[in-house]
């Protein structure tokens, strides 16, 4: 039995937008990614599967127990939620803010406070556990969010864009405490930032509109959508041609050449022949980001 | 649900109260606050000043009402003069002395003629005082002529009580008696003490209510909590309880704020003061079941702060809390009787200040819970339906 199945999640918001749209989940222990862009659907999802916004179709099975049926106070102890902007009292402590969660998830106020004392450690905050979290910096909410979604000790930790905010070193410290402290169980992020899919996830779920377009493991994305560089070329006015019977990817004003049969100097050469103006030329390594290009047409950020 | 889940809001509701200044202010300060303003305008006990107007000749009458400490006198020149100074305010009574004779060395008016405002209960009351103190005044002077009458021998002794009877037929006797607790400075400081309970109890509870969803929502610790194993009920709970947390807190800072002040705790007994805080709790869970019905309407903080601060404050002067209700019309009496608040502060006064026992309170006690229950039932489906309106579209 996978820890964490979603089938035929659906959600359209009042405003009439579809929000989700036949979303199907199904993971066991690693770090899955959701990746997309803003609006594409990530957020509404994990909410969903987190029990904050019940779908209108669509079931959510946490090691078998339905999130909206009968087991739902089970699933929702299996899982630790820290959404994008971890509410916290500004002026009560860390470790206030730490027992608080405790005790919403039945903790005793004791245990509470134990398992406070040793997540604060963990992430690196115990010297900053009686400093009110106005006073922490975004860094140290992010862990602080962290430490409060483990409180209980879940087998599921699901964070919406966890690094989202933060500096490349703040995030690299994130996740290295995430993967060395927790990497032993499931571990759902969204992120609209390709290469921090790339670097951490084992699994992608690539969506886009409200659907999973794509799923797999990262390196296994890139060797079918992009087994080999690109060429980026950034033509302000006009269009660039086909060269040599390969037709370039358009994104907004840069052009996209497969550089499997072509090489710079061959597009350089053809575009100025064609008396083609361009500013820039650059070699894109297959990445995740290229990879939802190449399967919308549209970037990830 | 578990113990600790209820504890959850109390826990962050005692946090706060150390941690937070705003809400250190709205519990603990600010009663003081309201306590302190009160009882220096109102705790210092002073004579009831009745202005009237006086037209007439000079009389001893007259003379009598200048010495009388409760009326200010303002001589008129003429009834019309007197009668302009009442209608414009300036007096709260006109008094005419008509037919002013003189019988030997006294001066007498043999008509008085009262004036007072319609529909002004300040003046219809001034009138009264005024009458009575004419009417004193003819029980004096009628007292003269029987003693005269009997000491001169001009009746025989059978017909004196005949005499007496005619002159006085109902002899009339008033008197005042003070409550058990003196309204002196301590009595008066005592009677805010409740009010200002009164106060916390409907605006604690209130917003309460209130916020209960909407600032959560704001703030995006409802859907931390809808992840979370918490019910919605022990959500609820919880909240009730952090609130109750609250009034206890404040109950004791107005306490010990009228214990500074000078309030008479004589009566204050351990059970009476056990009585205090039940039915300061059972206000509250009415309030509380007020705000969560009145949550349904406001769609941001500011609209809920708005919306409480509408409800709270007329009902803090109208309800018979801060504003003793002998002095409200009928109708807003009417209304503090059915009100529960108002009648759990009127049962908390009563048994403080005038020594009621505490078994006389029955009555309040079962009507103040019952109808708390019943609002707070009614405020639950509410809420109930508010949250899984949250759920499914946020």
């Amino acid at each position: 039995m996978s820890l964490l199945v979603a089938r035929g999640l659906r959600k359209k918001y009042p405003t009439g937008v579809v929000a989700v749209e036949n979303v199907d989940l199904e993971m066991d222990r690693g770090i899955y990614a959701l990746m997309g862009p803003n609006g594409s659907g990530k957020t509404t999802t994990l909410s969903m599967i987190t029990g904050s916004l019940k779908p209108d179709s669509g079931e959510v099975l946490v090691k078998g127990y339905s999130m909206w049926g009968g087991g739902w106070v089970e699933a929702r102890k299996l899982i630790g939620f820290a959404p994008q902007d971890m509410p916290f009292y500004k002026h009560l402590t860390a470790m206030n803010n730490l027992v608080y969660y405790g005790l919403l998830h039945s903790l005793s106020i004791f245990e509470s406070k134990r398992r406070g004392r040793e997540l604060l450690e963990a992430v690196g905050l115990w010297e900053a556990r009686n400093r009110q979290v106005s006073k922490l910096s975004g860094g140290m909410r992010r862990r602080l969010a962290i430490a409060a979604a483990l409180i209980h000790d879940p087998e599921i930790l699901v964070l919406d864009e966890p690094a989202s905010g933060l500096d490349p070193k703040a995030r690299e410290e994130l996740w290295s405490l995430l993967i060395t402290q927790w990497g032993d169980r499931l571990i759902v992020f969204s992120s609209h930032d390709g290469e921090e899919v790339e670097r951490f996830a084992t699994q992608v779920y690539i969506m886009h509109r409200g659907r999973v377009i794509e799923k797999g493991e990262p390196e296994e994305l890139k060797k079918r959508y992009m087994p080999h560089p690109k060429a980026a070329v950034l033509i302000p006015e006009g269009e660039a041609p086909t060269i040599d019977g390969v037709e370039p990817e358009r994104v907004g004003m840069m052009y996209r050449y497969p550089l499997e049969k072509l090489t710079v100097e061959d597009i350089v050469h053809a575009l100025r022949e064609g008396g083609v103006k361009f500013t820039r030329i650059e070699v894109v390594e297959p990445s995740l980001s290229e990879v939802f290009i190449s399967l919308t047409g549209e970037r990830l950020s | 649900m578990s113990l600790w889940q209820l504890l959850a809001q109390v826990y962050s509701y005692a946090m706060s109260l150390v941690r937070s200044k705003e809400v250190a202010f709205w519990v603990v300060v600010f009663p003081l606050i309201l306590l302190t303003i009160f009882t220096t305008i109102f705790a210092n006990p002073s004579d009831v000043t009745v202005e009237v107007a006086v037209a007439g000749d000079d009389n001893l009458l007259k003379e009598v009402m200048l010495d009388i400490e409760t009326l200010s006198i303002v001589n008129a020149s003429s009834r019309d003069e007197a009668l302009e100074m009442l209608r414009n305010g300036s007096v709260d009574v006109a008094v005419y002395m008509a037919n002013v004779t003189q019988q030997g060395d006294i001066k007498m008016p043999s008509r008085v003629e009262i004036y007072y405002l319609e529909n002004i209960s300040d003046s219809e009351t001034a009138a009264r005082i005024v009458e009575g103190v004419v009417s004193g005044f003819e029980d004096r002077i009628r007292e003269g002529i029987v003693t005269f009458v009997e000491e001169s021998n001009v009746v025989p002794d059978q017909m004196i009580g005949w005499v007496r009877f005619l002159a006085d037929p109902v002899k009339t006797v008033s008197e005042g008696v003070e409550p058990k607790v003196v309204m002196n400075r301590g009595g008066l400081v005592l009677y805010w003490v409740i009010s200002m309970i009164g106060v916390e109890v409907l605006f604690i509870g209130l917003y309460t209510g209130v916020m209960s969803i909407i600032s959560k929502k704001q703030e995006g610790l409802l859907k931390v909590i809808l992840s979370s194993p918490m019910s919605s009920t022990a959500m609820l709970l919880s909240d009730t309880l952090g609130n109750f947390l609250a009034v206890g807190v404040s109950i004791a800072s107005i306490v010990l704020g009228g214990l500074i002040l000078g309030a008479d705790y004589t009566l204050l007994t351990p059970d009476r003061m056990a009585v205090i805080i039940a039915f300061s709790l059972i206000g509250s869970l009415f309030m509380t079941g007020l705000g969560l019905i009145l949550s349904m309407l406001p769609k941001t903080i500011e609209g809920a702060n708005a919306l409480a601060n509408m409800i709270a404050f007329p009902l803090m002067f109208l309800g018979g809390i801060v504003i003793p209700d002998i002095i409200l019309p009928t109708y807003l009496r009417d209304f503090a009787n059915i009100y529960p608040v108002s009648r759990l502060v009127k049962s908390m006064r009563d048994m403080i200040i005038y020594d009621i026992p505490t078994t006389n309170l029955l009555w309040d006690a079962v009507y103040g819970l019952s109808t708390a229950i019943i609002i707070y039932i009614i405020g639950f489906t509410v809420y109930r339906r508010l949250m899984q309106r949250a759920v499914e579209n946020p």
